[in-house]
């Protein structure tokens, strides 16, 4: 069953709401990337991989009405399928240059792919990537709402890992006040993090998916520094991650 | 048992202890780590295995395929067919280049790999290819004839050498221009132009329609700071001529940096962090010159950046104004840019078909150069946006920086001018990593503002630099744009003593509102050391204060009065100004009665003849009567004979609306009577409609109910004095007639994305149409209805003869209502507004 937030966002990709088809972009994009680099590495070079990851979603919003999420079909899987029907299509269409134009078209090889697989399987990674550009979107979100200097705190104590003290000597304040500020973002990533999870969430197993990397979007009405740090560092660690997968990406381009 | 067998039991329970305990610590410290170590050289070799062997069978299979290409380019070639052969022979340089790459991998790629030597191949896989894909192209522009009648295709230059191509498909060549072009670039005031690049855009060759007029039209933004020297558009060709400075690309120079850096450091070292500051600072002062200009870059990166030696110091220029627009352009923002460089904010609102006007462009320039920040800090590109963080060594103070200039569209500097501020105190601190966010100028709420607009005449505002710029056609050499001015002319706050400003004059606009212009003169000696950075800019400002202060003051004294009210004062209610008036006949005539009877009571003088005197005082008495007699009973209605003086005291507009209505739109207009005209034709008119002339300002209608607004401004941004006197006036009046008012109000956030929504909507809603037709008033109507708005208030200015805005003129007000709203909102609004427009300013 789909929550209304999921319901809403799929609605308004089919509408062809541009702004939801960016936030798609931004969220899955990198991932798409990421995937695409991994499957064609020394085949196709990094304007290849921005061109197929732009087709992809070229061929999503062809086949945005199709998608039905009540066949249990997570919505990050069929993006995957898409990316690799485009990349498939690319390798294809290579093959068919190479013998000659005109000729009849090859048949298109994927056993590749499986070379690509790391010992997690390509689908749990790409899954994993997955949950991590959600939580990047919801970090953004908060970005985004926050006071810039409240999320500068937020971002040099959870992100930079700095301690307090140094954070509020840093920037003239209190400690106290750094760790006021700082519950604050929390709570609003929290929220965001949830309503994310629930927007991009097509699955009842994706929904349990932040609980099992630690974050806690429902904890007791006052949680407890326990909480709040094993949240913070939950944050920190797929941040990194996130980040490490960009990095290889930029590296790439 | 003895109590030394106890004791050997304890001892022995201990040792057992202590044995496990060091047991673990050998399994925890030495045993994992050393299994890791091993599991890791394993999965090295095994990915080495794995790759060589990969690359062995994708070599041999290039090769193969070789083989049966290449009989097929000798049958082709046979029988004549000239274009299979060419075409099957691109196949083999195809595999051929993909069995070296192989044969590369497998002699040395993979066993440096194996080793942990990445950068021994870092050179050879990284910068290689990028150095191959920079290289210029052919140094002549294709074309028939001979090497001279090619040069001959720019008249007045010889080629010379040829730059890498850029995106828009125009070539670029380095050329040296003749003695008759040089002395008209000296007439134009550009010295010492030994060498210029020359951009063309071969229509044959590479070059489209779009990106021809797209530079055409970032042609005439450059002409007027005085990028371009020269250029030449007509149907056949389209070239511009730019100075030319060799130097090589901050990304090159930021990989070189990074790779003399000590390993260790992880991260840039002293000299190399001040250079990068060093660049920045450049660049930020270029784009605060663009700014001024009215310009914003658009393509900010470090590939436009090129670092140059001057007189032995490195210094960076912004280059390639392919993407260069006004900041006040009426186009629909576009995505180009660059990926990384460019504010995704900037997508997201370009999507939504916002126009550039309606954004601060330059705050997208200021992402940018944060970017460029970054990427020279971390030697990466700002992946994550705004998320992401600098990992390498680097000051706290400069990260501090980055987050600000990339922090989101409205949580950014506002202006260059505060991001130069904070890098001119890093810059200057002798510690750059003992500074901390809270000593930089922007975390201190030091006011910073920026420099007058001034107007960029070609040659002034870019002084040469061509005198001390080399001649020769270095390998990186790239295209220049004009440097930046030098330090010493720069307004920067770190070296503010040498900055000359001009000095502001008042010019008064209004001395009833105390409405005024700050306008230009001559410039004046630079600030004494010592004082504040920002003390220039404070006393302009209190010396503009002074002498609007005695403007005001030489008003009131000029008019006589205790009558005249200043601005701000208490302005008193038309019955409060009866009031005074009867006060003051009654006075009069108090006085003239106690004349009389003085006169009468002096003795000797009293006849009882009836003289002259008596009659012509009882002719004045008599007048006096009916004067004041006329005068109460004329009460408030009537003012002809002291219009003169009350007419400035209660200034009113001589003007009444007319308010159409056709359908759902009501059209509220005024007279086409400019200010300073209605101020000089006042009297005149008085006199002849003496009831028209004097309106009492009415009490603002008021809604029974809320009702949901759209407020659309056209007025050109930024808005000036007397538009934003307007334009306050009318939503001040709508609130508080109790409408919900959104959209173009002066006080609205540029951040706010769903006013700028609604606001593109409501223009695209409209585009094409012209305005008052009744195209406009059905399609917006039907599109407020849609909105679940009750009514949208548009607000036009008037235009002048040539067509441009004419602010000093009454705007014209449309008010649309969806035609679901009661008739009260729509009466209330266009009430509000005729009365709101019809106010004294």
């Amino acid at each position: 069953m789909l929550n209304s937030l999921t319901t809403g966002f799929v609605n308004r990709l089919r509408a062809n709401d541009q702004a939801a088809w960016f936030e798609l972009w931004e969220t899955f994009g990198p991932v798409i990337r990421a995937q695409l680099m991994k499957w064609g590495k020394g085949r196709i070079g990094p304007e290849t991989v921005k061109d197929l990851s732009q087709e992809t979603l070229a061929a999503l919003s062809d086949s945005i009405d199709r998608y039905d999420p009540r066949k249990g079909a997570r919505f990050s899987t069929w993006l995957l399928a898409i990316a690799k029907h485009v990349l498939g299509d690319e390798m294809d269409r290579r093959g068919a240059l190479k013998r000659g134009s005109g000729k009849k078209t090859g048949e298109f090889d994927e056993s590749w792919m499986a070379a690509a697989r790391s010992a997690l399987g390509a689908d749990e990674v790409y899954e994993q990537a997955v949950f991590r550009a959600k939580v990047e979107a919801a970090i953004r979100m908060v970005q985004k709402e926050s006071d810039f200097t409240d999320f500068a705190i937020y971002s040099m104590r959870v992100l930079e890992c700095k301690p307090g003290k140094e954070v509020a000597e840093a920037l003239g304040i209190s400690e106290p006040t750094v760790s006021r500020r700082l519950a604050k973002v929390r709570d609003v990533l929290r929220r965001r993090l949830g309503e994310v999870i629930m927007t991009y969430s097509f699955t009842q197993e994706e929904l349990t998916e932040a609980n099992r990397n630690g974050l806690d979007l429902n904890p007791k009405i006052t949680p407890g520094p326990d909480d709040d740090a094993l949240f913070d560092d939950s944050i920190s660690e797929i941040y990194h991650r996130q980040m490490e997968m960009r990095r290889a990406q930029t590296v790439g381009f | 048992m003895s109590p030394s067998d106890i004791g050997i039991g304890i001892a022995g329970l201990v040792g057992v202890i202590l044995a496990v305990a060091i047991a673990v610590l050998l399994i925890t410290h030495l045993l994992v780590p050393l299994f890791r170590g091993v599991a890791w050289v394993i999965a090295r070799i095994f990915h080495f295995i794995i790759g060589v062997l990969a690359d062995l069978v994708r070599m041999v299979g290039a090769i193969l395929a070789m083989i049966l290409f290449a009989p097929l380019v000798l049958l082709n070639i046979v029988i004549g067919r000239w274009s299979a052969s060419a075409h099957f022979a691109n196949s083999v340089k195809g595999e051929l280049a993909i069995a070296g790459a192989c044969l590369y991998r497998v002699c040395l790629g993979h066993p440096a790999r194996l080793f942990g030597m990445n950068g021994l191949v870092e050179g050879i896989e990284q910068r290689f290819p990028q150095a191959v894909a920079q290289a210029p192209s052919r140094d002549m522009p294709r074309g028939k004839g001979n090497a001279s009648t090619r040069a001959g295709q720019f008249e007045g230059y010889k080629i010379v050498g040829s730059l890498p191509t850029g995106g828009s498909g125009s070539k670029l060549y380095i050329a040296e221009p003749d003695p008759i072009k040089r002395a008209s670039f000296e007439r134009a005031g550009f010295r010492g132009v030994d060498q210029v690049v020359i951009k063309n855009f071969p229509v044959d060759d590479g070059s489209n329609l779009p990106n021809i007029v797209r530079e055409s039209r970032a042609l005439e933004a450059a002409k007027k700071l005085g990028l371009v020297l020269d250029h030449e558009l007509s149907p056949a060709k389209f070239y511009y001529v730019m100075r030319y400075v060799p130097g090589q690309t901050l990304n090159v120079v930021i990989q070189q940096m990074h790779a003399q850096s000590d390993p260790n450091l992880h991260g840039l070292d002293d000299r190399g962090l001040r250079s990068t500051l060093g660049y920045v600072s450049d660049l930020v002062e270029m784009l605060s010159q663009y700014h001024q200009g009215g310009l914003w870059h658009k393509d900010v990166k470090p590939e436009n950046i090129i670092v140059e030696q001057l007189d032995g110091r490195p210094r960076a220029h912004l280059v390639d104004f392919g993407l260069v627009t006004p900041l006040r352009s009426a186009m629909t923002l576009t995505t180009h840019g660059t990926e990384y460089f460019r504010d995704p904010e900037l997508v997201r609102l370009a999507l939504r078909g916002v126009k550039v006007q309606e954004v601060d462009g330059a705050k997208f320039d200021v992402y940018a150069a944060g970017a460029v920040l970054f990427a020279a800090m971390e030697n990466s590109f700002p992946a994550h946006g705004v998320l992401s963080q600098v990992t390498r060594r680097s000051p706290e103070a400069v990260k501090w920086i980055i987050r600000r200039a990339m922090a989101d569209y409205d949580k950014r500097y506002a202006s260059v001018a505060q991001m130069l501020a904070d890098l001119a105190v890093v810059q200057a601190s002798a510690d750059p990593f003992a500074l901390k966010p809270i000593d930089l100028p922007s975390m201190r709420g030091v006011p910073i503002e920026p420099p007058l607009p001034v107007e960029h005449a070609a040659h002034s505002s870019w002084p040469g630099v061509g005198a001390g710029v080399g001649a020769g056609v270095g390998a990186g050499a790239r295209v220049h744009m004009p440097p930046p001015l030098p330090r010493e002319q720069v307004a920067r706050p770190a070296d503010h003593a040498g900055a000359k400003r001009a000095r502001p004059d008042i010019r008064l606009l209004n001395w009833w509102t105390g409405e005024h212009v700050v306008v230009p003169e001559a410039p004046q000696p630079a600030a004494p050391q010592g004082e504040s950075p920002f003390g220039r800019w404070e006393q302009m400002a209190r010396k503009a204060s002074e002498h609007v202060e005695a403007a005001v003051d030489q008003a009131v004294a000029g008019f006589g009065g205790a009558n005249v009210r200043r601005a701000g004062t208490h302005m008193r209610s038309a019955r409060e100004q009866v009031e005074a008036a009867r006060a003051r006949i009654q006075a009069k005539r108090e006085g003239m009665k106690a004349r009389r009877m003085s006169r009468a009571a002096v003795p000797g003088h009293y006849s009882n003849k009836p003289g002259a005197s008596s009659f012509v005082s009882s002719l004045i008495v008599i007048g006096g009567f009916i004067f004041v007699f006329l005068m109460v009973k004329g009460g408030g209605s009537s003012r002809s004979s002291s219009s003169s003086s009350t007419t400035i005291s209660t200034p009113t507009v001589a003007q009444l609306p007319s308010v159409t209505r056709d359908g759902a739109m009501e059209t509220i207009r005024f007279a086409s009577q400019s200010s300073s005209e209605k101020t000089s034709t006042s009297k005149s008119s008085k006199k002849s409609k003496p009831s028209s002339s004097r309106t009492e300002p009415a009490p603002l209608p008021v809604l029974s109910s809320g009702a949901k607004a759209l407020f659309v401004s056209d007025f050109p941004a930024p808005l000036s004095a007397e538009a934003r006197s307007r334009v306050e006036r009318v939503v001040d009046g709508l609130r508080k007639s109790g409408f919900e008012l959104s959209g173009d109000t002066p006080d609205a956030s540029v951040g706010d994305t769903e006013t700028v929504d609604r606001l593109a909507e409501a223009r695209v809603a409209v585009s094409g149409v012209e305005v008052a037709s009744n195209e406009f008033r059905d399609r917006l109507a039907g599109w407020v209805k849609e909105k679940g708005l009750d009514v949208v208030v548009w607000l036009r200015p008037q235009l002048d003869s040539s067509g441009k805005p004419d602010v000093a003129k009454s705007p014209i007000a449309y008010v649309i209502a969806s035609d679901q709203a009661e008739d009260e909102v729509r009466n209330v609004a266009r009430d509000t507004i005729a009365a709101s427009l019809r106010l004294p300013k």
